[in-house]
């Protein structure tokens, strides 16, 4: 099957799996009345592959839909600096909204002039995988029965097939829905299309 | 309910050549707030990971026009072709303006002659745990 083919494909499955407050006993309207009590600072918390891009992606949405200014930076891994580009974003925050993916990954010195920057910013909004400076806003932690859901959603006519492996899948990569969507997308990578 | 933009190609083909022009016809339905339409030549991945995206070139219309005839040189790379880990295609896209909501989309193939270029599985590769044990022969 080829890459095109494949319907556990990176881009379709991000395209396909928006954050479903639901799955987490949750309502946006429950979430956002909460960053609204902690005065729009907050950080969403949780282990690799638990939700967090994803959650921070719907809540960049509902900011558009609310006619919101947002500036959106993702850091990972490969990528660990704030841009210089996105530095002048941040010094012109006042009035918008900042999501940080992975604050994690800044430096102690990037950090700290990171937090200087926001102060007046009308909001803040991180991700990181354990507890930092700011209160927090939830605490992700998908059980395996969300990845059933997710499964179901992004592949319903494979949903039969993978779902025996899943428990397996589930405790090797610890719940890491992520690399379990990857290991998908690798089962039927070398199967043969009729 | 047909879409609020439509993309008509000239041809019925969806194979092209580096040079080769792409010609057509937009056409349009913008509610009130839309201010433009764009067209959009890019190229995108998918697969195995992040997804990449470049946008080669656009071209804007006043909504209030209706519609439009596009004609756009095709760059000379890269290449689309397709594998089990990565595939490369190119696009038009047409999206209203300032929302970004896409409508329609033309999807075709860019390639030296105009066949798909696929890739096949290498047989004699190294992967996996050989791989690692091959990396760290080689660096000892």
């Amino acid at each position: 099957m080829n890459a095109r083919e494949n319907p556990f494909a990176t881009d379709r499955t991000q395209r396909i799996l928006t954050f479903r407050p639901e799955w987490a006993n949750t309502s946006m309207s429950e979430l956002t009345a909460q960053w609204e009590k902690l005065n729009r600072r907050a950080e969403i918390l949780g282990r690799h592959g638990s939700g967090k891009s994803t959650l921070l992606t719907s809540w960049e949405q509902w900011l558009a839909e609310n006619n919101q200014p947002v500036i959106h930076i993702f850091l990972n891994r490969e990528h660990r600096n704030i841009s210089d580009s996105q530095w002048q974003q941040l010094t012109e925050s006042q009035g918008k909204i900042i999501l940080l993916d992975g604050e994690e990954q800044l430096s102690w010195r990037q950090r700290r002039k990171f937090y200087q920057l926001s102060t007046n910013a009308h909001g803040l909004l991180i991700t990181r995988h354990k507890s930092g400076s700011l209160p927090t806003l939830c605490n992700l932690d998908p059980n395996i029965q969300i990845l059933h859901h997710c499964i179901k959603e992004v592949s319903p006519e494979n949903y039969q097939e993978l779902a025996p492996h899943l428990p397996e899948w589930w405790k090797k990569y610890q719940g890491n829905i992520r690399e379990i969507l990857l290991k998908c997308y690798d089962f039927y990578k070398n199967r043969k299309v009729i | 309910m047909p879409a609020p933009i439509t993309i008509e190609v000239d041809y019925q083909h969806t194979e092209f050549t580096p040079g080769d022009t792409i010609s057509g016809k937009l056409m349009w339905e913008a509610d009130q707030g839309v201010s433009e339409i764009a067209l959009r030549l890019f190229w995108f991945t998918t697969g195995r990971g992040t997804q990449d995206i470049s946008i080669v070139t656009e071209q804007k219309w006043p909504s209030s026009q209706g519609q439009a005839n596009f004609s756009i040189p095709l760059p000379q790379e890269p290449y689309s072709f397709s594998g089990t880990l990565i595939a490369l295609s190119w696009a038009l896209e047409a999206v209203f303006l300032p929302t970004e909501e896409s409508s329609d989309r033309y999807e075709f193939d860019l390639t030296p002659d105009g066949k798909p270029i696929t890739l096949s599985r290498v047989k004699s590769a190294i992967t996996g745990t050989a791989k690692r044990r091959y990396a760290e022969k080689r660096n000892k």
